[in-house]
């Protein structure tokens, strides 16, 4: 069955992801999650000016979610803020693959995590800054 | 039990699913509908669609015969007194809450509700809301390790104050089945209510509400080849009595006035507004067709099914079962393989065209306890066949392949 399901991508990046683990001192750690189904996701960011200099994600939950949240990292690694808020759904699914309709929520929830984090971060203006509880 | 035969009876079974035939499992969520039921519902509409009760024509006169029938169908098939005793509902989930809203309108703080750790949210949610409201407490019955009620301080946690106890019958996630006579007597010796949510057991096995001695219990047509929207409130004729409506409109009524209204009959009293008719036929039609087959039989075949499904489930690596030996479940198995989580293996048995459930199961607190966030639940019905079972094991041994890690 069914490597198509899982695309390749997804199924690398689940059993050997990119970027995983976390940043002491990070200027920006967003946390969210989906509690409908226990996935989890955390993102240690370090900016440098308005960009993304360090990122590494941490989390549990589906192959989806967690290759999401690695992929994710790759993309934004050196994005600015602005053109990190630009990112729309369809950028995740352009490197992911196709994603089954009932589980598109568990592809977006990191970058939803990411974006939402940011909003507070770019509010706040305060690092260390940590965003707590981002549900999707 | 002819199974090939009651396969046939079933047209969705032969629907393609992602390029398999489907295999469905998920008969604890809802089950398939057999030809039978869906004809009930044509035939209602092509020969005597009309509303019941005072309609003065012909069509509105057979449609009232076949939804009274339905209620007499209804508490001959739980051994109720008469129909008088059964109230037409959407669902279990409405007929806990119109109990949770009605029962407790008098309560207040030294009152007690008496539920168990394995509820579904449905009779949980309920009561939590009602406590809010009345500032009654709410207790539990704590689950045992191997997924059986703990009833060794049931003596103390069923106190003078205890004004109602609500369980499950059969537990969605773990397949329990719950000594519910020993819980309901229990109960009345310090005359406290007992309230069953017989969801996941009336499809599956006789019921009998007088063998149980329960003063109310609650079930859902769709969980037993009826439509959705149609449910079902059994209550002791005298509490239904006394027991204020929850629903107040057309029907429920004797007489109106400005200022004061008088009650119907029973069940009348409880069905505000223009009936689910078709679900009520559509369910004397379900029931009509386990009968035919024989509840005894059915269970038989949900038993041999569970225990065999359990045994090949056990041979695969890394498997966890939830809840009870075979020999003391319903017809359900939920488990979960390695740190896999719940959905993939949902949606890549899926690709296989197998529907099983996956995720909390709405029993969020139970999942909590087993220290999960979720779980697969592969659940079975009169039309599953061990055949099925063997997919669904090849399917996990797949899963298990392709992401392990």
């Amino acid at each position: 069955m069914d490597q198509e399901t899982y695309s390749e991508i997804i199924l690398e990046l689940y059993k050997h992801p990119m970027n995983e683990g976390k940043i002491e001192n990070a200027d920006l750690t967003a946390q969210g999650g989906n509690p409908l189904c226990g996935d989890a996701v955390r993102l240690d960011i370090v900016f440098e000016g308005n960009r993304v200099k360090e990122i590494m994600f941490s989390g549990e939950g589906c192959a989806i979610s967690q290759a999401s949240a690695s992929l994710l990292t790759d993309i934004v690694k050196g994005k600015t803020m602005e053109e990190i808020q630009a990112l729309k759904p369809e950028n995740v699914f352009e490197y992911l693959g196709n994603i089954v309709q009932t589980r598109i929520k568990c592809a977006l929830l990191p970058l939803h995590v990411l974006k939402e984090g940011l909003r507070e971060y770019r509010k706040k203006e305060e690092k260390p800054l940590v965003v707590q509880g981002i549900k999707i | 039990m002819n199974v090939e035969k009651i396969r046939g009876d079933f047209p969705i079974l032969e629907t393609m699913v992602n390029g398999h035939k489907l295999v469905y499992l998920d008969n604890a969520a809802t089950t398939q509908k057999p030809r039978q039921v869906i004809q009930a519902i044509s035939e209602y509409y092509e020969k005597y669609n009309a509303n019941i009760h005072r309609a003065m024509h012909s069509l509105g006169e057979q449609a009232t015969q076949a939804y009274e029938n339905a209620h007499k169908k209804t508490a001959e098939f739980i051994g109720a007194e008469s129909m008088r005793e059964i109230v037409f509902t959407r669902n279990t989930t409405e007929s806990l809450n119109a109990l949770a809203n009605s029962l407790t309108l008098n309560f207040g703080k030294k009152d007690e509700v008496l539920l168990t750790e394995m509820e579904h949210h449905s009779n949980l949610v309920p009561w939590l809301l009602q406590s809010k409201r009345k500032g009654f407490m709410i207790k539990y019955i704590p689950v045992k390790e191997n997924g059986e009620l703990d009833l060794s301080n049931l003596e103390k946690l069923i106190t003078e104050n205890t004004k109602i106890v609500s369980i499950t019958h059969c537990s969605n996630v773990l397949g329990t089945i719950n000594p519910a006579k020993e819980i309901i007597d229990a109960a009345h010796e310090k005359n406290a209510l007992a309230i069953i949510d017989a969801a996941q057991s009336v499809p599956h096995m006789k019921v009998d509400v007088k063998q149980l001695g329960c003063d109310f219990l609650v079930f859902s047509g769709h969980k037993m080849l009826a439509p959705t929207g149609i449910g079902v409130l059994y209550g002791r004729e005298q509490l239904l009595e006394n027991m204020e409506p929850f629903l107040g409109g057309g029907e429920m009524i004797h007489e109106v006035w400005f200022d004061k209204a008088t009650w119907n009959n029973l069940p009348w009293k409880f069905e505000a507004g223009t009936a689910n008719i078709e679900g009520g036929i559509a369910l004397a039609a379900a029931i009509d067709y386990l009968q035919k087959i024989g509840l005894g039989e059915i269970q038989r075949h949900g038993e041999k099914l569970v225990k065999y499904a359990f045994g090949q489930l056990q041979r695969l690596d890394y498997v966890k079962i939830y809840g009870p030996e075979p020999e003391e479940r319903g017809s359900l198995v939920s488990f979960n393989l390695g740190r896999i989580h719940a959905h993939d293996i949902a949606t890549m048995l899926d690709s296989k065209g197998i529907a099983i459930r996956s995720g909390h199961h709405c029993a969020q607190p139970l999942m909590r306890k087993l220290g999960v966030t979720g779980a697969a639940r592969a659940s079975f019905y009169l039309y599953n066949t061990r055949e099925e079972i063997d997919k669904l094991i090849e399917g996990l041994r797949v899963t298990a392949e392709v992401l392990a890690r």
